[in-house]
């Protein structure tokens, strides 16, 4: 049976941080005793092993969780000959599967309506006659193209940066241009200090649901339910649709 | 995603910035991968992980606070370890390599490493007996290679020293059990 001072120098010799005193007394109890030196060569191996295997473990845990999330196309380099048969296989398969995706597509687009409510903390100050005053009041008025001309006038500054794209992207949602809607949306920066990165966040989980991008939108409603926000409740509520089994 | 949330995710140990790379950057990494460098899926997919757990430990050690571009650094990594593979593979002599650069390059004794059932197993069954809390510490400085202040700032720790104390108790308790288990199963064989 190992003392606990031996225990702690077989520790530190395989942590690599022995001092010179203690690397004396190391070598010199490796040389004299015999079950000294059978436990420095059984620890080491047993944490050789074990970092192996968990590193392993690591690895195949990421690989599994990758594949989940993500779908990417085999590689295929060569035609086979029976790709004419497989064509048309997948023909028939591509017809039966654009019929089950209307019904999705259709059930993520109702989803998408009965959540998606533009963004509604637009201040318009008395008097303002600037492009980004026009653009704030036209998006009030729901007048979403003229909203959209006017804030392309607009001069960007810190300042308006993150309104400005958090309101160009709702028009584009509210104008049905799901891709240009979420280009804006992505521009914030997300910033814990920044209350509009919560209000993005959201509005692009939207988007992405509407564009059938399951996992996209479930990590963003997943962070926004984390951040307990105004929008965690909403995030939740819409998290536990079935579309997100 | 912002990076600094990516960042954030990985040090709180949750799967949300994981997740994120995988949906954001997996796809482009290895088509882009197959397309350039002629892999098959799995093994694109395989450089991929390997990339994010460079990123990961790179984060948790805090090698990296800032990145330009997140795909760009994976794609990179990716290629980097395709390259080193390939210059590996050239190479005959380091057949068993791998195993040792995880630890000890030049300590193996007899330049081979042949693990016995009993030892594997000893291994296996002590981990398995430790509390969660004491694999969380040891996994963190044997297998992510973290420093005790960075482990201590991730477990709660009120510093550095009272995580260094947890650990080498985890470490004792886990080298006698395995030696435990290890000796009774020496022992059932020659009985």
């Amino acid at each position: 049976m190992l003392s606990d001072q031996d225990f702690d120098l077989i520790q530190k010799f395989l942590d690599f941080s022995l001092t010179k005193e203690e690397e004396e007394l190391f070598h010199s109890k490796q040389k004299s005793s015999e079950d000294f030196a059978h436990q420095v060569s059984f620890q080491r191996e047993v944490l050789v092993l074990f970092v192996t295997i968990e590193k392993a473990k690591q690895k195949e845990k990421m690989l599994v969780d990758y594949k989940k999330f993500s779908s990417v196309p085999n590689s295929s380099k060569f035609i086979p000959v029976w790709f004419g048969y497989a064509a048309a296989a997948s023909l028939i398969f591509a017809l039966t599967y654009f019929f089950i995706l209307r019904f999705e597509t259709k059930s993520n687009e109702e989803l998408f309506l009965s959540y998606f409510e533009p963004y509604d903390g637009v201040v318009i100050t008395r008097g303002e006659e600037s492009s980004f005053g026009q653009g704030l009041r036209a998006y009030s008025d729901q007048n979403y193209e003229e909203a959209l001309r006017a804030f392309s006038e607009t001069d960007v500054d810190s300042t308006n940066y993150s309104l400005l794209n958090l309101l160009r992207g709702n028009c584009y949602l509210e104008l049905g241009n799901i891709e240009l809607g979420l280009e804006f949306l992505l521009l914030i920066p997300e910033d814990e200090n920044n209350l509009l990165t919560s209000a993005a966040e959201w509005y692009s989980a939207l988007a992405y649901l509407k564009k059938d991008e399951i996992e996209k939108s479930k990590i963003l409603l997943g962070s926004l339910i984390d951040s307990q926000s105004v929008y965690s409740t909403k995030a939740a509520e819409l998290l536990s649709e079935s579309v997100f089994d | 995603m912002r990076f600094r949330k990516i960042v954030d995710s990985i040090k709180s140990g949750d799967n949300v910035g994981l997740k994120h790379i995988y949906v954001e950057y997996g796809p482009y990494c290895v088509k882009k991968l197959i397309s350039s460098r002629n892999c098959s899926t799995h093994d694109a997919e395989d450089l991929f992980i390997d990339a994010v757990i460079i990123l990961r430990n790179n984060i948790l050690q805090e090698k990296i606070t800032d990145l330009g571009s997140v795909r760009a650094y994976l794609f990179k990594t990716c290629e980097n370890i395709f390259l080193a593979k390939l210059k590996k593979e050239k190479s005959e002599e380091n057949k068993h390599s791998e195993i040792k650069e995880i630890y000890y390059s030049n300590e193996s004794e007899n330049g081979d490493i042949s693990w016995n059932n009993e030892i594997v197993n000893a291994t296996k069954e002590a981990w398995s007996q430790l509390r969660e809390k004491c694999q969380d510490i040891l996994s963190y400085f044997y297998v992510d290679n973290l420093r005790m202040k960075e482990i201590a700032e991730l477990m709660n720790f009120t510093n550095s020293d009272v995580a260094k104390t947890t650990k080498a108790r985890c470490y004792k308790k886990f080298m006698q059990t395995a030696h435990e288990i290890y000796q009774s199963t020496k022992k059932s064989y020659v009985e």
